[in-house]
């Protein structure tokens, strides 16, 4: 019994992966937290995670709020992983409808941060290739677009317009429908 | 470098993919005018490569000729571009390889598929679902009551049975891998072959689905008797939603669950004119479009208060047939075809003058649609076709 306690022990102590920001500061997070990010899956399986993973695309800063990101959802992993089983459960139904609501709350409350972060955080997700913080961020670029005019969207985003009068003429006269 | 600054470079360094990503999120409309945004965000969203992932517009309407016995041996239906540089895939969509093209007929449209009812020999019709934009299709196994013919052709009667109305049920947005098909089994209302007037009452819906590749009867669930009154049927969210009776019924099949439901509605006017009662998607929401008296309009909309709480029936629009000019919008004649997916439009057919046309519920104007359609049927629904390019959904079908 005590030999089999060390060995879990062990095999907890061994799914620690240590992340290296772009700035070399080093975050410790279990494997997971780690592996919803496919790149890092992809990475522990081939067997180059011993020395940290080095992620030279992402700052501290933002590699912080992508673990936040992770260590959350990974334990909502978890949680459906344990409960699917009796999922006729009205008792597990119920606590399964609290944690996404939670998880909602969460996902509301990650998402107030500045455009510059946003795009930060969509860059990491998609060089990550975290698909729920991807699907979350994106959204929310989404969600800012929809029901604004172009000359808005340029604003909010800082894009420059290079389209000449002529090119927004036929712009508008090929998709006549889409401004009426 | 402050927040500004770095916020411009973000943007401005957001690789193509992931602007797809952003932009995927979009309904077709609001994608469209980010083509106004700039050159790059035009690029991609132009690019051929990204037509998968990306909202498509309505590209046009399948349609039915109006045939008789002399007429040459083609498929009985035509596609109507609302815009140029159609697909010649689309264009010239044809019954696939072995079906004969001269009893084939064009029965839904769906999120990008069509359902066909096909045949190989005399009486024996198969559906094949087919998905024009990728050119694959697939022939569902046949269920246990043949595939009935469309609307007013003759009825395959079976034993006092016969089945009719079938209805493509398919959202990729949901799950782009899988769809269902459904059949209403109607029978006759009397037992009593003598007092038959033949007149039909729904029993059953046959339901297929494309993940079983089986179907399965989905028995009425309730007492009493109804009658499909209805052409057509509307997929959405879930279920197939057809007219039933004359008081502005709708009964819904999950096609999942199999589940029944009846929503009903107090109509504005309880004439029926000119094929008058329509159910289309639009814009995420399901539209019941009745033609009343005197040729008004009147669009109901079905809506949920709250999460979780019953579905009721809303009247969204109401039109008199004459504008505030007092010239005539629409006539008693002119049938509801189709419903815009994306806008507030609905689409009625003038069979005199063989024009269809639009009517913008927002401005309250109707417009000749310039499409060259040669000889539409007045029987049949227009079929809305919005490309799907992905060929997911067929794949795992096998022809």
């Amino acid at each position: 019994m005590a030999s089999a306690g060390s060995g879990d022990e062990k095999a907890a102590a061994a799914a620690m992966i240590t992340l290296i920001s772009s700035d070399n500061e080093k975050f410790e997070v279990t494997e997971a937290t780690a592996t919803l990010s496919q790149t890092i899956r992809h990475m522990i399986e081939d067997g180059c995670t011993d020395g940290g993973v080095p992620l030279p695309n992402v700052t501290s800063k933002i590699l912080a709020r992508v673990i936040e990101y992770c260590k959350k959802h990974a334990t909502a992993a978890a949680g459906e992983e344990g409960s699917s089983s009796s999922f006729s459960d009205a008792a597990f139904l119920e606590v399964d409808r609290a944690f996404l609501e939670e998880l909602e709350e969460f996902d509301d409350a990650f998402l107030e941060v500045d455009r510059a972060t946003l795009f930060d955080l969509i860059l990491a997700a998609n060089y990550l290739d975290i698909k729920g913080l991807l699907n979350l961020t994106c959204q929310k670029v989404a969600d800012s677009v929809k029901g604004k005019t172009p000359e808005q969207i340029r604003e909010m985003y800082n894009i420059v317009n290079d389209l000449t009068p002529e090119e927004e003429a036929e712009i508008r006269r090929e998709t006549q429908w889409a401004f009426e | 470098m402050d927040i500004m600054d770095d916020g411009k470079l973000a943007a401005a360094n957001l690789p193509d993919d992931v602007v797809v990503e952003i932009l995927s999120r979009l309904p077709v409309r609001a994608l469209h005018q980010c083509k106004l945004v700039s050159r790059a965000w035009r690029a991609v969203i132009s690019h051929p490569d990204h037509r998968r992932r990306l909202a498509q517009p309505l590209l046009g309407f399948f349609y039915h000729l109006h045939v008789d016995a002399s007429s040459p041996p083609i498929p009985y239906w035509r596609f109507a571009a609302a815009a140029g540089g159609v697909d010649p895939a689309v264009r010239w969509f044809q019954p696939p390889p072995g079906y004969s093209a001269t009893d084939t007929e064009l029965l839904d449209s769906c999120n990008g598929l069509v359902l066909l009812r096909c045949c190989r020999a005399p009486s024996s019709s198969v559906y094949v679902v087919c998905n024009p934009a990728a050119g694959d299709w697939v022939e569902l196994p046949a269920p246990t009551h043949a595939p009935g013919a469309f609307g007013l052709r003759s009825d395959h009667l079976q034993g006092r049975r016969r089945t009719r109305l079938a209805a493509l049920a398919f959202d990729p947005a949901v799950s782009p891998s899988r769809f269902h098909v459904l059949q209403l089994v109607e029978r006759e209302e009397y037992d009593d072959p003598f007092m038959s007037h033949y007149c039909f009452v729904v029993e059953a819906a046959e339901i297929y689905s494309s993940e079983t590749k089986a179907w399965h009867l989905s028995v009425v669930m309730w007492n009493g008797y109804f009658k499909c009154t209805g052409h057509q049927a509307a997929y959405h969210d879930g279920s197939v939603h057809f007219a039933v009776d004359d008081g502005g019924a709708v009964v819904s099949v999950d096609v999942e669950g199999g589940a029944w439901r009846l929503t009903s509605m107090i109509p504005v006017c309880q004439v029926t004119y000119g094929g008058g009662r329509f159910l289309g998607r639009s814009r995420g929401r399901l539209l019941y479009v009745h033609k009343g008296s005197h040729a008004s309009l009147s669009v109901y909309s079905l809506e949920r208060q709250s999460r979780g709480a019953d579905e009721q029936w809303e009247l969204k629009h109401y039109a008199s047939p004459m504008d505030q000019f007092g010239k005539t919008l629409f006539k008693e004649h002119d049938a509801v075809v189709a419903v815009h997916p994306d806008g507030d439009v609905i689409f009625l057919f003038d069979a005199c003058r063989g024009i269809l046309m639009a009517y913008d519920m927002g401005r309250r104007t109707v417009r000749d649609i310039q499409l060259p359609l040669a000889q539409a049927s007045r029987y049949y629904p227009f079929f809305p076709y919005v490309p799907m390019y992905s060929s997911q959904a067929l794949s795992s079908g096998g022809n």
